[in-house]
C-alpha cells in the first residue's frame, strides 16, 4: 500500500504532476500499455482473454486546495479555493506554497483579544489570507507568483486505530487501484485503469477519458463523505468508517442502474465482504460523468468512507481500505458474468 | 553558541496545559542548569532559577516568563472515541474546526486527535453562517470508547498539535509561542550572565497558569519578593487589519500605570545606547501579562513588561521574529549591567 506516499504528495486540480510521476514509476512494470492524454489523465491497460469490451477503472488524483490570487505589498498572500472547500476549516492552518520555490505558511486570523463585535461573527473566505513570513512583496519576487498551487501542510500520520492525512479525497482510490494493478491479473477483458485529473473542479479528466476509452463497464473508486459522529443527526452519517466499502444509488442528478447496484451487491456477498449502502444523496464523482458519456454506459460507484474530507485533516479506517480492495478485485475478476448478462 | 531553532522547537513541543507544566520544567531545568546558581519548583508549580551577583546587599531582580500553554480539558467521553471538551484560556472556537490536538493519557502519551467538521456536501445553509461553540465541536481520537475510557478520564488534558515551522526573514511559525519564546530568551539571558559580572541576584521565574490569570506569576513574586521585577510576554504584533508591535523591530516596552516610571525610562536608556530598536507600547490600564499580577505583591514590587511582537496569538500558528528575541537578550543583560547598590535608593520615588 502505498497510501502514506501519495496523500503526502501535492497535487490540486491541473497541478497532479507529482502524482501522476509516482504513480507511473509504481505501477510501470505491470501495465500492457500506458498513456498521458491532454488533460494528464494518466491511462494504463491491461490486457485482457478478451477485447470485445473495455473496462475501466477510475480513481482522480487531485486533492482540493487553493491558489495564489494576489500578493499584497505588505507581504500577505490572498488566494482561492480550488474545489470545494469552506472558509470555516481554513483559519490557522499550516500550508505549503509551491512555486519556483517551496514556501512554508500560516493562514491568519484576527487575535481573540482584538476581534471586539466580530467574535460572533463567521469566518469569510476575503478576509482569510497566508502570512510567509515575508516583509514585502519584493521577499517573494522570484519565488513564488499569481496561480501557484497551495496544499495543506499535513502528514499522514496513525491515530489510534484509524489513518490521518490531507488528500484520501481520492488518493484512497489511486492506492487500490495500485494494489489492484500489482497482481497483476490478466483480466477477462481488456482494461483501463484512469488515474484522473481535475475532478474537485466539476469531473473534467474523467470526461476525456470516457471518451476516449468508450468503456462498457467502470467502476469509480472514491473516498467519500462519513459524518457519523455523535453530534450529528444519523439521517447525515451519509456512511460510517469500519463499515466496508460504500457502494451508491445515486448522486446529485444521475441515478445508477439498478443491475449495477445488485450485481455489486451479490459479488459483495459471495465473497463475503463487508460493505454499506451510502445513505444520502450528497453530491457526486466522475462516475456521473462516465455514466452519462458519449452513448451512456454501465458504471457504478465504490467508495471508502473518510471524515472531514476537504479538510486538512481526513481519517479513514484501513479495514475499509483493505475491503473496498477486495470487493474491487472481485469485480474485476468476475466482471464478465455482468458484461454476458 | 545559543542554538534559538533548537531551543525554540524542543520548548515548543512539550505538553504544558496551565496547571500542568511539569515537562517544560524538566527540560529548563536540563537546559538552564549550567548557567545558574540554584533553582526550585515553588508551590503552584512555578520554577525559579536564580544566578546569584557579587552585590553585597543581595537586590533580586525578577525575571517573569510563564511556561504554560491554553488548550482544553476533557469534559466526557462520547461513543466511537470522541471527546467533548471545555477551553482552558482564551481559544476562539472559530479556528477550531479541523484543527488537531493532542490528549495526554493517564501514561503521559500524547493521543493525536482531531476536532471535527462537516464537509461542504453535507452542511446546512444555517450552518455555514453560525460560529462553532463547544456544544458542536468534538474531538475525534479514532480510538474505541472502551480502549479511551481505560487511557482518559474526565478532565484531562488538551493541546494544540502544530509544528515549529520556519517561515522567511527569520519568522517562525508554531503553537505556544505565547509564552514559551520568552522562556527561551530568558535561557539566553541566563547563558550570556555566566560571562558578565553584574551585582544583583536574577531570578528567572518560569511561572505557571498565567492563562488563567497570571497565578504563577503572583505566588512567585509574594515569595521572592524581588526589588525589581520585569515580566516578559508576548503583545500583539502587526498583521493584516491590525496595526501592532512590528515584527523585528524590537520588543515593546509597556508604559502605563502598571509600570514603574523609572524601569521603564532606564530600560528606553538602555535600549537608546545601545542602538536595540523598540516600540512603545501603551497599556492604559493593567493588561492580563504577569506583570498586572507581580505589581501588587505584598506591599508592592517596581515593575516592567517587555513584550516579544506576536502575530495570531492563541491559534496553532503564532508567528514570532527571531531578531526581536535576540534584541531583547541584548537589552536586558545591558539593564542587568546598570543594576548596583545606588539603584535601590533611585528606586524611591521622590
Amino acid at each position: 500500500m502505498v497510501l502514506k506516499e501519495l496523500c503526502n504528495l501535492p497535487g490540486i486540480s491541473g497541478h497532479e504532476n507529482e502524482v501522476r510521476s509516482f504513480i507511473r514509476n509504481e505501477i510501470s512494470e505491470f501495465v500492457d500499455e500506458m498513456k498521458v492524454d491532454c488533460l494528464g489523465n494518466l491511462m494504463v491497460k491491461k490486457q485482457g482473454h478478451n477485447c470485445s469490451k473495455h473496462i475501466m477503472y477510475l480513481a482522480h488524483m487531485d486533492e482540493v486546495g487553493l491558489m495564489v490570487e494576489k500578493i499584497e505589498s505588505s507581504g500577505v498572500i490572498k488566494f482561492a479555493t480550488v474545489g470545494g472547500i469552506l472558509p470555516s476549516i481554513l483559519p490557522a492552518t499550516q500550508v505549503k506554497i509551491l512555486g519556483k520555490k517551496t514556501l512554508q505558511g500560516v493562514v491568519g486570523i484576527m487575535p481573540i483579544h482584538l476581534q471586539k463585535n466580530g467574535v460572533m461573527d463567521p469566518i469569510k473566505m476575503d478576509s482569510l489570507y497566508i502570512d510567509v513570513g515575508a516583509s514585502s512583496d519584493k521577499d517573494l519576487q522570484g519565488s513564488i507568483e499569481c496561480g501557484d498551487p497551495i496544499v495543506f501542510a499535513t502528514q499522514y500520520e496513525e491515530y489510534g486505530q484509524l489513518l490521518k492525512a490531507k488528500a484520501f479525497d481520492d488518493r484512497v482510490g489511486c492506492s487500490i487501484m495500485i494494489d489492484m494493478l500489482k497482481q497483476n491479473i490478466t483480466p477477462a477483458y481488456d482494461t483501463w485503469f484512469v488515474f484522473a485529473t481535475q475532478e474537485e473542479v466539476g469531473l473534467r479528466g474523467s470526461a476525456t477519458a470516457t471518451y476516449q476509452i468508450k468503456p462498457d463497464f467502470s467502476v469509480v473508486l472514491e473516498g467519500t463523505t462519513a459524518c457519523d459522529n455523535p453530534l450529528v443527526e444519523r439521517n447525515r452519517y451519509t456512511t460510517q468508517l469500519g463499515k466496508g466499502p460504500a457502494i451508491s444509488i445515486a448522486h446529485n442528478g444521475f441515478v445508477f442502474s439498478k443491475k449495477i447496484f445488485d450485481f455489486f451487491k451479490s459479488v459483495a456477498e459471495k465473497h463475503q465482504i463487508s460493505y454499506q449502502i451510502k445513505e444520502k444523496v450528497a453530491g457526486g464523482n466522475d462516475a456521473t460523468n462516465i455514466g452519462k458519456g458519449e452513448k451512456g454506459s454501465y458504471v457504478g460507484s465504490l467508495s471508502v468512507p473518510v471524515r472531514y474530507i476537504h479538510s486538512p485533516v481526513s481519517i479513514m479506517h484501513p479495514d475499509d481500505y483493505q475491503n473496498t480492495l477486495q470487493l474491487a478485485l472481485a469485480l474485476y475478476q468476475e466482471n464478465q458474468s455482468f458484461l454476458t448478462l | 553558541m545559543f542554538d534559538w531553532e533548537k531551543n525554540l522547537q524542543q520548548i515548543t513541543d512539550l505538553y504544558g496545559l496551565s496547571g500542568e507544566e511539569s515537562l517544560v520544567i524538566q527540560w529548563i531545568q536540563k537546559e538552564i542548569a549550567p548557567f545558574v546558581d540554584e533553582s526550585y519548583t515553588n508551590t503552584l508549580g512555578s520554577y525559579v532559577a536564580i544566578k546569584k551577583g557579587r552585590g553585597l546587599q543581595r537586590a533580586k531582580l525578577m525575571i517573569s516568563t510563564h511556561i504554560d500553554e491554553i488548550g482544553f480539558v476533557v469534559g466526557s467521553i462520547l461513543e466511537k472515541g470522541f471527546l467533548r471538551v471545555e477551553p482552558r484560556g482564551g481559544v476562539d472556537p472559530k479556528i477550531l474546526q479541523a484543527q488537531e490536538c493532542f490528549v495526554r493519557d493517564i501514561h503521559g502519551e500524547l493521543i493525536a486527535c482531531v476536532f471535527s467538521t462537516v464537509p461542504p456536501h453535507l452542511i446546512k445553509p444555517e450552518e455555514r453562517t453560525k460560529v462553532p461553540s463547544y456544544d458542536t465541536l468534538i474531538l475525534d481520537t479514532g480510538l474505541e470508547e472502551d480502549v479511551l475510557r481505560k487511557r482518559i478520564h474526565v478532565g484531562s488534558g488538551i493541546v494544540f498539535k502544530s509544528p515549529f515551522t520556519k517561515l522567511l526573514s527569520e519568522n517562525y511559525a508554531g503553537k505556544t509561542l505565547d509564552d514559551r519564546s520568552c522562556a527561551v530568551i530568558s535561557m539566553a539571558v541566563a547563558s550570556e550572565l555566566k560571562s558578565i559580572l553584574h551585582d544583583w541576584d536574577v531570578y528567572f521565574v518560569f511561572s505557571s497558569q498565567e492563562e488563567v490569570g497570571t497565578k504563577g506569576a503572583k505566588t512567585s513574586a509574594w515569595e521572592i519578593e524581588p526589588n525589581v521585577a520585569i515580566a516578559m510576554d508576548v503583545g500583539f504584533g502587526s498583521q493584516n487589519g491590525h496595526e501592532g508591535l512590528p515584527l523585528g523591530k524590537g520588543p515593546g516596552i509597556g508604559v502605563g500605570p502598571n509600570f514603574t516610571p523609572k524601569i521603564v525610562t532606564d530600560l528606553r536608556q538602555c535600549a537608546e545606547n545601545k542602538n536595540i530598536p523598540f516600540t512603545i507600547e501603551p497599556s492604559p490600564r493593567p493588561g492580563g501579562t504577569d506583570a498586572g499580577s507581580i505589581q501588587i505583591a505584598r506591599g508592592g514590587i517596581p515593575t516592567a513588561l517587555l513584550s516579544l511582537p506576536l502575530r495570531y496569538m492563541h491559534t496553532p500558528v503564532e508567528v514570532i521574529n527571531l531578531k526581536d528575541c535576540k534584541y531583547i537578550v541584548e537589552l536586558l543583560t545591558t539593564y542587568i549591567k546598570t543594576l548596583n547598590d545606588e539603584y535601590l535608593e533611585e528606586l524611591q520615588w521622590s
